[in-house]
Formats: structure tokens, sequence, C-alpha cells
């Protein structure tokens, strides 16, 4: 049988060169693809018979894989909360030329207030600083509103977030129950576990995950916090978005598989991913924002609030700021939600309005002459503007909840409010691109475990092309020596 | 006897080299035949009694032999139910009449019917493992079926147990306060009687140090699949855990290790918790759950042992049946009949049936073919031999018979 063996074993030699002519060239094609990984061809010797290729596998490293996911969800999770404080602070802080923020609009009013206390007398002056203390109203109203409409955003996009994951929780089911039916039936599955591992990575960009593979690569996808995403079939993902916010709105919670996993109210609360960046940025970071916005309006009110003068223990009445629960003071000491975004200056001192300036350095601004200080009308009296001025620089309580100053002057609280946005906005930029540098160095790592290497593919290509050069010649030998032996039958 | 005998004997040796001429005209007819055996000639003298002073030239017997147990080179394919014996031992098939036959060539497709049969149109007979392990008779084919890949009333297979690949529960979590305020969640799919998925929800509530309630719901009976639930847990229990030196977080000796409840709709099903620990890292929980929904074939495979499988749409596979193998005695002498099988005969003695692995029989490759074990060269050599046999044995009965026409002409 010597010569038939040779040639049997000359065509498996042909057919395993083939197969990894076809892998080389799948390499090649996938080279420069995302999330491809290098295929190599196992080929066994068949006892007696030459070789036989006994199946296609790919290189891959779970742990190194496992640690792209991870920096992955980390660097999302930093980035979505960093674009949104950085959306805050935007208009809120970064504006020196507009001088758009509460801190640069309060130092103006202090500045108007004192020249005004100087000349007591001076309609122009008096003017100047009811529109300068318009201007710190409109710069809280507005920095509400971004911090709202952030919040909002940031609603929408966890609505996008949620869709994508079940999405991709969809894909993942048709591609895994693919794998499992491979790996049972022995067939090439290296493009599925490719495409697989591309879905983990997108979700992973959404929400933290932790994967286990079961019996015949069966795998299983929970949240980094535990809770079962997908398990032989996906489980729901729920969320309901609200579409308008105002600083008392609370948003609403994702639900995985019935458990509550972003907000407050979270029982296995989810630690990374866009996801989390965007429910810590509208739960947490854009709420404690506000909550110092409205300290600072309450800050403001009871500053200019006025005091009873005629002796008849009347209670305090905001003043030259007003809102909507006048004429009864915002409650001291703590947070009154939304103030920030309703604090505006009393009319009866906006000229533009049919008011009378000169009402901020004789009182009574609420209309009751009971609030009058300057009861015998000088044109120079100051001292209800001295008070003033100084009441902005007098130390006040602010409720501790809301991260500012505890103890400060409104101008030192609106500061501490700025530089409090800006550490957190900081300290998100900094890990996002700590974590941007992991992920690019896990991401390193894995590919030179799986990347396809050009110059191993074209000199393993010519190995191949040497091995078939030589088997053809095999072949047409023992054609040559069959010939022969026909040739001998006459 | 004389010249009379040397043609006899011409005659004898011409019709033994064409004997051998046909045997290699059936092997290169053949070559590329899956599962035939090349066939061969053997000689042997027959010698009449001679005096020590004349010879009577006698003749030669012609003896064909079969080559069955030497084994062809396999071939690779890709087809599942293309199946090779790797070693000893012979597929069982029948006629369409019914008759049993063995054979190694096993290249089998389904018919329109589903049935595999192979290129020459025999059946292939296999146990039938629908009604579980097949009882084996081992000198006989009672009991074998023909194999059918068609496919089967569509059936699941109601999940009944639930183990752990690794769970744990964080030592660390705060005192819960009963339901609905769960520590941890996670859910299982497993499928009722009739394959339906039903969702199991798996709560753990930590209400003392080292202790935890677990409660198994109904996903179907939740609310927006959360609290509350219509209907009371499937299960719940308390489970204790040791967190002595000895125990290091495993479950109390005295703390119960499984939870069993019956799925609704389903069979009776055991969640074994015995590797569940309790110990300071975040919560995990794996677990393998057996059934299957109902899904239709998807492919077949064939293992080593014999066994098989239908794969089925949702990734489960399930044994249907158990090819055999069989041998004999001497299967050299067994009788080759039309399409590569062989039938028992006295000489190769009774048929032995046992499962491919067992009892000195070969394994079965799928994927693959037995191809012919005819060598081209040794068939053309061997044609030249029996052409110059030929050529020689024609030469002495020409010779003989011009000898004879000589002494005819003696007579004028």
């Amino acid at each position: 049988m010597s010569l038939t063996v040779a040639l049997s074993s000359a065509r498996s030699s042909l057919m395993a060169t083939g197969m990894q002519t076809a892998v080389i060239a799948r390499n090649t094609a996938g080279a420069q693809l995302e999330g491809y990984s290098r295929k190599n061809v196992l080929v066994a010797t068949l006892p007696g018979n030459g070789v036989y290729v006994a199946g296609v596998q790919r290189a891959a490293s779970a742990g190194l894989f496992n640690n792209v996911l991870v920096a992955a969800s980390a660097t999302a999770k930093q980035d979505a909360l960093y674009n949104g404080l950085q959306k805050i602070a935007a208009t809120t802080l970064d504006d020196p030329e507009l001088d758009q923020s509460p801190t640069a609009q309060l130092a103006k009013l202090k500045s108007a207030l004192q020249q005004y206390a100087t000349s007591p007398d001076n309609a122009t002056l008096a003017q100047a600083a009811v529109t300068t203390a318009k201007g710190v109203a409109t710069a809280l109203n507005d920095a509400s509103k971004t911090v709202q409409s952030v919040r909002a955003d940031a609603d929408a996009d966890m609505a996008t977030s949620v869709t994508n994951i079940n999405q991709l929780l969809a894909q993942f089911e048709t591609v895994n129950t693919s794998i499992v039916k491979g790996t049972i039936a022995g067939s090439d599955i290296s493009d599925y576990l490719d495409m697989r591992d591309n879905i983990l990575s997108k979700l992973s960009q959404e929400i933290g995950i932790s994967v286990a593979t079961r019996t015949n690569n069966d795998m299983v996808i929970y949240t980094d916090s535990g809770v079962t995403m997908f398990e032989t079939s996906a489980r729901s993902v729920s969320y309901t978005p609200t579409n308008a916010y105002t600083p008392a709105t609370t948003g609403n919670a994702v639900y995985i598989d019935g458990v509550p996993v972003t907000g407050a109210n979270a029982v296995m609360p989810v630690h990374t991913g866009k996801l989390v960046g965007l429910a810590t940025l509208r739960d947490d970071a854009a709420v404690t924002y506000q909550n110092q916005l409205d300290e600072v309006a309450r800050g403001l009110i009871e500053a200019f609030a006025e005091v009873d003068q005629s002796g008849a223990a009347l209670p305090d009445v905001p003043g030259l700021f007003t809102y909507a629960g006048a004429p009864a003071m915002p409650a001291a000491g703590v947070i009154n939600v939304g103030l920030a975004a309703a604090i505006t200056v009393n009319p009866s001192v906006d000229q533009n309005a049919g008011g009378n300036p000169s009402l901020l350095r004789d009182g009574g601004i609420s209309g009751n002459p009971a609030y009058t200080y300057n009861t015998t009308g000088e044109a120079g009296f100051s001292d209800r503007l001295q008070a003033l001025v100084d009441g902005l620089a007098t130390s006040r309580p602010f409720d501790p909840s809301a991260l500012g100053k505890p103890n400060a002057s409104l101008v030192d609280f609106a500061g501490s409010s700025a530089s409090w946005l800006e550490s957190q906005r900081k300290s998100a930029s900094d890990e996002a691109s700590y974590n941007q540098t992991l992920l690019e160095r896990s991401a390193d790592a894995l590919s030179n475990v799986n990347g396809v290497n050009m110059d191993d593919e074209m000199s393993f290509m010519l190995q191949v092309e040497r091995t078939f050069s030589a088997t053809s010649k095999l072949i047409s030998t023992i054609d040559g020596m069959l010939k022969d032996l026909l040739d001998a039958v006459r | 006897m004389g010249l009379y005998g040397v043609m006899r004997t011409g005659v004898s040796g011409m019709s033994a080299q064409s004997n051998k001429l046909s045997t290699v005209a059936d092997n290169i007819a053949n070559v590329n035949t899956t599962g035939y055996k090349r066939a061969s000639t053997e000689f042997s003298s027959l010698i009449l009694r001679s005096g020590s002073g004349s010879y009577n030239s006698g003749g030669v017997d012609t003896q064909v032999r079969y080559a069955i147990t030497d084994a062809g080179p396999l071939q690779y394919t890709t087809s599942a139910t293309d199946l090779a014996v790797q070693g000893n031992g012979f597929f069982i098939v029948s006629s369409p009449q019914g008759t049993p036959y063995l054979t190694r060539a096993g290249s089998f497709v389904p018919d329109g019917e589903g049935n595999l049969v192979n290129a020459a149109g025999y059946y292939l007979m296999g146990y039938n493992l629908a009604n579980g392990a097949p009882s084996v008779v081992a000198n006989g084919v009672a009991g074998l079926e023909v194999v059918n890949i068609a496919q089967t009333a569509l059936q699941g297979n109601p999940s009944t147990l639930a183990t752990l690949v690794n769970a744990n529960l964080d030592s660390n979590a705060p005192i819960s306060a009963g339901p609905p305020n769960f520590t941890s969640k996670t859910s299982l799919i497993t499928y009722d009687n009739i394959g339906n998925k039903v969702t199991l929800d798996i709560y753990m509530y930590k209400t003392a140090a080292n202790t935890w309630d677990i409660e198994v719901y109904n996903n179907a009976d939740s609310t927006a699949g959360g609290f509350p639930y219509s209907s009371a847990p499937l299960a719940n229990d308390t489970f204790t855990f040791d967190v002595s030196a000895t125990g290091k977080g495993a479950l109390d000796a005295a703390s119960p290790t499984s939870l069993a409840m019956t799925i609704p709709g389903g069979s009776a099903f055991t969640l074994d918790l015995s590797v569940m620990t309790q110990v300071a890292t975040d919560f995990e929980f794996k677990a393998n759950v057996d059934g299957n929904a109902p899904s239709s074939i998807d492919s077949v495979e064939v293992s080593s042992d014999g066994t098989m499988y239908a794969i089925y749409g949702d990734g489960t596979r399930k044994a249907t049946y158990r090819i055999p193998l069989a041998t004999v005695a001497s299967p050299d002498n067994l009788s080759p009949e039309v399409g590569n099988v062989y039938s028992v005969s006295t000489n190769s003695g009774n048929m032995q049936v046992d499962f491919a692995g067992s009892s000195g029989l070969g394994t079965v490759k799928s994927e693959a073919l037995e191809q012919s074990n005819v060598d081209l060269a040794n068939e053309l050599t061997s044609m030249i031999e029996s052409q110059r046999g030929y050529t020689a044995n024609s030469k002495v009965f020409q010779t003989g018979a011009d000898l004879l026409d000589v002494l005819v002409n003696l007579k004028r």
C-alpha cells in the first residue's frame, strides 16, 4: 500500500496547508479589525496517514480581557461624570470675561453697594446697585437652570444607555447560543467568540460587568455588584425616564432583574460604567451643586432681610432679594430646595418695574413702613447700606449637607461652592485620564497576546508555501512512479 | 498420461493466472471504493504420484483470500454521519429485506425517512436510547433497530437540580430588616414540564451575624420583577455559617445545605447550596442548572464510543442511539457480499456484538471514511506477474499440443 499511502499522506498535507493558508488570509484580513483575535490551525498527526486539521483555535487571555473590561467601565463612568460637570462648570465658572459665576456677581454687588454707600444720595449708583443685584439673581437662576438641564440630559442619556444594554444583551443571547451549540458540535466557534468579546466590550462601556463561563462555553453576565444580567437568557433592564427636571425632582432608578442598581435606594448598587457616571451626576454631583446654589440664594435673602424698626417685634421679611414664599423668611440653616431658581429682586426697588431704587438705602422694600430704617428721610443716610455691605461679610450658618463651608460669609460660601465644583471636575478628570491610561495599557497587553503580527503571518505563509511546494513535488514524483509502472504493462 | 497431462497442467496454470488477474481487476476497479477489502489469490500445488522414472504433471489449485482485517487509510470528510472504525470491528447494517450484515463502509446519509443508509443501500443498525440504557445481546442482533436521525417529537426536559460553581454572601453586609429589604438577589432560569422558562428569584437576607435567610420566589408572581409577590415563596430556609478557624466561612454543620421546591408546572427541584460561603468579599452566585426548552434537532454528532447525539437548537444535546460494533472469530473468513458487506459463515465464526472501545473492538470515528486498502502499485505488479505466468502456461499448452501433433504425424 506504500504508494497509495504516500499519495494519501500528501493529500492530507495539502488539506492542512490549504486550511493554514485560509487562516493566514483570515488573520491578515482581520489584522486592522477592532476586537479580532489571531487564529491558529491545530494540526495533528494521524498515525500512518499524515496529518489532519484538529480545529481552529484563537489566541485569547481571559485575565487580560477582564482587565480591559474593568478599565473600560471605570473610564466610561468618569468620562460621563466629567462631561456633565464640565457642562455645569463651563456656564458657571469658566467664563471669566462675562463673570457669570455667582461668586463674581456677588463681588460685583458688594462693590456696587460700597460705592452707593459712599454717596447714598446718588440715584444713578442706587440704580447700578439694583442692576448688579438683578445680575446676581439672574446668575443664580441661570446656574440652576443649567444644573437641571444637565440632570435632564443625564437622564435622557441613561435611557439611551439602558436601551443599548438591552440590545446588547439580546445580541449576546444569539451569539452565546451559537457558541454553546458550536462547542458541543466541535465546530469552529472562534469568530463567534470574537463577536461575544466585542459585545462584552460594548456592554462594559455602559455598565460594570463580571462574567463567568459555565460548561460548554456558556457565559453568564453579572453586574459588578452581582445582579444577574444574563443567565441562559437576558434579564430585563428597565428604566423610566423623567422628561423635565426641577431642583425637587428625583430621577428614577435603573432596575436590573427587579433590583434597583442606581440611586439612593439601590440595594445592590453598580460601581462602574457610563450608566453609573450619569446616575452619579444626576443624583449626586448636580444635586449637591444645586443645593449649594440654593444655599447661596438663601444666604442672599437672609443678608438683605429687613428687621422690624418700629419696636413691635415683627418677624424679619425678605428685602432686596425675595422669592415666592415672601413675606415669610426661608427656614434658617437648612437647604430650601429650588430657591436659586426662584430668587428675584423685589420689583419695588426696580426702576424698570416702576419701583424706587433708593428704598435700598431707606429700607421698607417689602412695603411695610414698620421696616423703614431711614425714618427721617435723610438723603445722606448710609447706615443701612453699610449694614448691608457688612452683612455680605458676616459669617452665617449653612446646611452642612450642601458640602460648602458650614459657617462662612456669603462670599466665602459661594467661593467654597465654586472650589467644590472645580475639585469634583478635577478629580473626575484625573480619574478619567488615569483609567484611560490603564485601559490603553490593558488593551496593549491583550493585543500583544491576541493581536495579529503581520511579520509572523508573512513568515508563516512562506513556511506554508514551502510545505505546499514540497508536497506538490511529492505528488508529481509518486505520479511519475505509477506512470513508470503502467508503462511496464504492455 | 504424458502429454495430455502436460496440456491439462497448462490449462490449470492458465485458469489459476486468470483467477489472479480477476482479483487484480476487481481490486483496481475498487481502488477508490470506501470500505473495500483487497482480494488476493494463493496457489497450492497439486502434484500427482510419480514413479522414479516418469513424471506426471499435476496442476495448481487457487484459493481466494480477502484482506478484511487489513485496515485502509482514513480519509477526512465534513459529514458527521460519515463513520469509520478505527481498530477491529464492523458496523452492523441490514439490507432492505432485514438481513443483518457486517461492513466497514460507513458513508451513511439519511434517506427520505431519516434512516441512515450507506452508498450500497444498507441501513445502519443501533440501539435506541429513548427508553434508557440498551440491553446488549452479545451474540446476536436482537434489540437493534435502524438508526434514524429525523426530527423526533419536540420535547423539553424539566429542571431538577441546580449546583453552584461558586457562591459567596458578603459577610460585611448590614443586617437586613427582612422582606422586602433583601441584602442580595440573583435569579436562575429553570424549565417546567412542558419546557416553559420559569425564572426563580432568589433573595438573601442577612438576619443576624453569620445567619442568612434565603427565599426563592417565582418571578412570574412578581410586581415589575420584584416585591411584592402574589404568592408565598417556593422555598425558604435559614442558613448559618461557621466562621471559626476550621470553618473559614463555610456552611455550618448544623445548617441546611440545599433548598427543595417544586417548580410551578414543573418537577421537584433541588438548589444545592453546599459550597456556599460567607467571607469578606463581594456577593457572588454562579450556578449550573439542568433541563432544556423544547427545540428542534439542529445537527447530530457521533462520539468515539458510538453514541449518537442529537444537538438541539438551543445548544443542548441528547444521546439518541448507541451504535454497536460486531466482530467474528476469524474476520478474514467472512463471506463478501455485494456492496462491501460481509455475511457470517461457518468459517468465520459467530457474530459477537459489543460497544465500540470495549472487548477489543475499535472506536468509531465520525467525519471520516475508511478508504479501500488496495495499493495500485502492488496490483500492477501482480498484473504483470499474472500476465507473464499466463503466457508461460499457454506456451506449455502449446508445446504439449505441438508434441501431440508430431506424434499424430508419425502415422501417415
